[in-house]
């Protein structure tokens, strides 16, 4: 047994540190004010340029080939800089559904370029009135026209394609296409949030789609949720990083800040709330570090994958609560960062798989009779 | 990263299993394995359970962290909580105080006639001991303890009183902390470790009632006279030997699989149960309620996991060891109280009513596991050495 990231995936975690620091800091992000601010081009491309677009991506696409347990440490890395960017829904959430469930031609056609950064995938999946359960999507495909509204749409303005969900009107079964998000028939508006994260409303209005972009797949559901699976892992671990960004930060600020002549820190009302948060984060990491080995192994992986995300983000939201407490007045203020925190915290909690979808879905691979694919 | 057990780990706790499996054929077994009743695997004594303890030894599975020429194997302390997980994962009275505590102590400190008289006989699972270090002004606050030992010509004279002294109504030997100095610069100096029969002159062992099924015991010691050799190590310095013993035991004492089996329990319980007339594994609150504890019981997993791993790299688990104590005894009495929730008035039932779930089981855990978050160093304790050892804030004092 060894629980220690590796010196390769140390150094994937400090190259995104230093990227991080060097194009997004906590400064950048404070000042953002609405979701129409889209993660720094620079940013993103320097992502692109040391190779994480292709992180996952298979070698005979173009990709690193890497694990999911490399992602898992990258992802951690971003979370704790708060530094969202196309990478989790293209090169992960995109491209592993691409991989699973398309044609080979389609894999051959869009993991290359999703891999070399010239493709931007984002996902259009949400619908208001829906969550992450329901696979009868209001947005239909019809005779090769999308029609339709979803939301959340992450990262639209840095996005070159949508991959779109929809119902096929032919067999009423979900499918989902791929489309290109310049054009007039598809409309792009920002939706201000909890966090001034970017995410859209998407409007189709007969978006026309070529059938070689339209992605059919019998198990297209269990499929879709599998990839939706994968990448909850590596939310999970943006998750942990941002739990354990907010609670050094809390720390630290204990450690300093003095009342009643001494620090707030020597206080068990506060430290032992700090040991409860450190307790669960180390667990919560551990978890996550489990699901994603046992995905790298080829073992059993979707339930640790679910009861991963679901405790990493219910950790960063606790984390941010009691940190935010912790930190007084001036957790409260826009000059400081604790704000910054307990806003993604509860973005992050909420998407990529919600608290009340994944105990469904924990229950029912825990409950019933299940078997596991992929 | 690597989640797997080393293949020389496995094999051993294959080999465990496999005793387990031949003990279990026995017509003691039932006795001996007794997951559903708490606190019996690890606080009741019969014939049985002592023969049990002296098949352990037969199958060479006691002392295995010992130096070989103490009769050990050499192996990484946390062999002896592999025994302890399977041994608690059906029930059977773990490998206790003497192994630990006791024994490493007496094999870095004891003198040559202790180690001759105690070892072999640990070794052979055929001597049983008491624990004397709470009193009823030292808890938490250990190292305030007051139990005097006066000198007294080549030995010393103990007054005073002990209490939750578990297993001292059956015990052979006493590990007992007494006070032989008061004037030194700090309530650190002072303590010394003493070894003596528990049937003694002048200890008197009465019984504590607690609301769970388990004894423990008031001890009252009235001019008890104990020789100089008695002791354990150097007399005023016992402190520091409890502290390292103490961070062995919080590993190997707090096992994972007890929850395990609780949870597995509670889930086989309401395959055949109703709520309002629908099964209750179909009805959502049920399934939300049992999907948060299956995954909170992963991540205690992933706490003794922690635990493992950090032992077997050869450091001592101090914090992990504390998150581990701490979120798995919490966990072993939230999913008791859940358990009986989702049960509903009818699992307020006890043993031998005909209605009781699970031969009343779940009201009996309920109110063992009380116990778990304040022995062994309360939750609080453990907050305190998180606080400090791994997030290094300020000490309260």
């Amino acid at each position: 047994m060894d629980l220690r990231f590796s010196d390769e995936q140390l150094m994937l975690a400090d190259t995104i540190e230093s990227i991080c620091e060097q194009f997004y800091g906590l400064e950048r992000i404070r000042q953002k004010r609405s979701a129409d601010d889209s993660c720094p081009q620079e940013f993103w491309q320097a992502l692109v340029n040391a190779g994480f677009s292709g992180l996952v991506i298979d070698e005979e696409f173009g990709g690193a080939g890497l694990g999911l347990l490399d992602a898992v440490s990258v992802f951690q890395a971003l979370g704790r800089h708060l530094a969202s960017s196309p990478l989790l829904v293209s090169s992960l959430l995109a491209a592993r559904a691409i991989d699973i469930l398309a044609s080979s031609t389609q894999r051959r056609q869009w993991l290359p370029a999703i891999a070399s950064g010239d493709c931007v995938v984002s996902v259009a999946q949400l619908e208001a009135g829906c969550g992450y359960g329901s696979s009868s999507f209001i947005t239909t495909l019809k005779k090769g026209k999308l029609n339709g509204e979803k939301i959340l749409v992450p990262h639209a303005s840095l996005a070159t394609h949508l991959l779109v969900l929809a119902t096929d009107e032919d067999n009423e079964m979900p499918v989902c296409c791929l489309v290109d998000t310049r054009q007039s028939s598809l409309q792009v508006s920002p939706q201000d949030n909890i966090a001034c994260a970017e995410v859209s409303r998407v409007t189709m209005v007969d978006v026309a789609v070529e059938s070689e972009c339209i992605v059919y797949n019998d198990q297209f559901w269990s499929l879709w949720q599998s990839a939706m699976s994968y990448s909850a892992v590596a939310a999970a671990a943006e998750c942990n990083g941002g739990a354990q960004a907010m609670l050094s930060m809390t720390v630290e600020y204990a450690n300093n800040r003095i009342q009643f002549g001494k620090p707030i820190g020597a206080f068990q009302s506060l430290s032992h709330y700090m040991a409860e948060l450190a307790t669960e984060l180390e667990g919560s990491k551990t978890l996550n570090h489990q699901a994603a080995w046992a995905f790298d192994q080829g073992r059993d992986w979707h339930l640790l994958a679910a009861q991963s995300k679901l405790q990493a983000g219910d950790g960063f939201r606790r984390t941010t609560a009691v940190g935010t407490q912790i930190h007084g007045g001036l957790g409260f203020t826009r000059e400081a960062n604790p704000q910054l925190f307990f806003r993604h915290a509860k973005l992050q909690q909420l998407l990529m798989w919600d608290p009340c979808f994944l105990e469904q879905h924990i229950a029912s691979l825990m409950l019933d009779t299940r078997t596991e694919t992929q | 990263m690597n989640f797997e057990f080393s293949e020389p780990e496995q094999r051993f706790i294959d080999r465990v299993r496999a005793f387990i499996a031949r003990e279990a054929e026995k017509n003691y077994a039932d006795e001996v394995m007794a997951p559903e009743r708490e606190a019996h695997s690890q606080l009741a004594d019969s014939p049985e359970r002592r023969e049990f303890c002296r098949q352990l030894a037969a199958e060479g599975l006691l002392g295995l962290s010992w130096p070989k020429e103490y009769g050990g194997q050499e192996l990484p302390g946390i062999y002896d909580y592999f025994v302890n997980e399977e041994l608690a994962a059906v029930g059977a009275p773990l490998i206790g105080k003497g192994i630990g505590i006791i024994g490493q102590t007496l094999i870095e400190k004891g003198t040559e006639k202790q180690k001759q008289y105690f070892l072999p006989k640990i070794l052979a699972g055929e001597i049983e001991f008491a624990l004397g270090y709470t009193e009823p002004g030292a808890g938490s606050d250990l190292a305030s303890l007051q139990l005097k030992a006066q000198r007294d010509g080549d030995g010393f004279r103990l007054n005073g009183q002990k209490t939750f002294n578990t297993s001292a109504h059956f015990a052979d030997w006493y590990w007992l902390a007494a006070r032989t100095d008061n004037s030194g610069p700090s309530k650190y100096h002072g303590i010394t470790l003493f070894l003596i029969p528990m049937d003694s002159k002048g200890i008197s062992v009465s019984e504590i009632e607690t609301m769970a099924c388990h004894r423990t015991n008031e001890v009252f010691f009235d001019d008890v006279r104990v020789s100089a050799a008695d002791v354990v190590g150097e007399v005023d310095k016992g402190w520091e030997l409890m502290c390292q013993a103490l961070d062995y035991e919080r590993f190997t004492l707090f096992t994972y699989s007890p929850l395990r089996l609780k949870f597995d329990a509670l889930v086989a319980t309401l395959r055949d149960w109703k709520v309002a007339g629908q099964a209750a594994l179909e009805t959502d609150h049920v399934r939300r309620k049992l999907a948060r504890l299956g995954s909170k019981l992963e991540v205690a997993k992933m706490h003794q996991r922690r635990v493992i791993c950090a032992a077997a790299e050869g450091r001592v688990p101090t914090v992990e060891s504390a998150m581990c104590k701490l979120y798995c005894t919490e966990l072993g009495q939230e999913i008791c109280d859940t358990a009986m929730d989702l049960l509903g008035p009818q699992a307020l039932l006890s043993e031998g009513v005909d209605e009781a779930p699970l031969d009343g089981r779940w009201e009996s855990a309920l109110r063992a596991t009380v116990v778990d978050t304040i022995g062994g160093g309360s939750s609080q304790v453990q907050k305190n050495i998180i606080s400090r050892r791994h997030l290094g804030l300020p000490n309260p004092n």
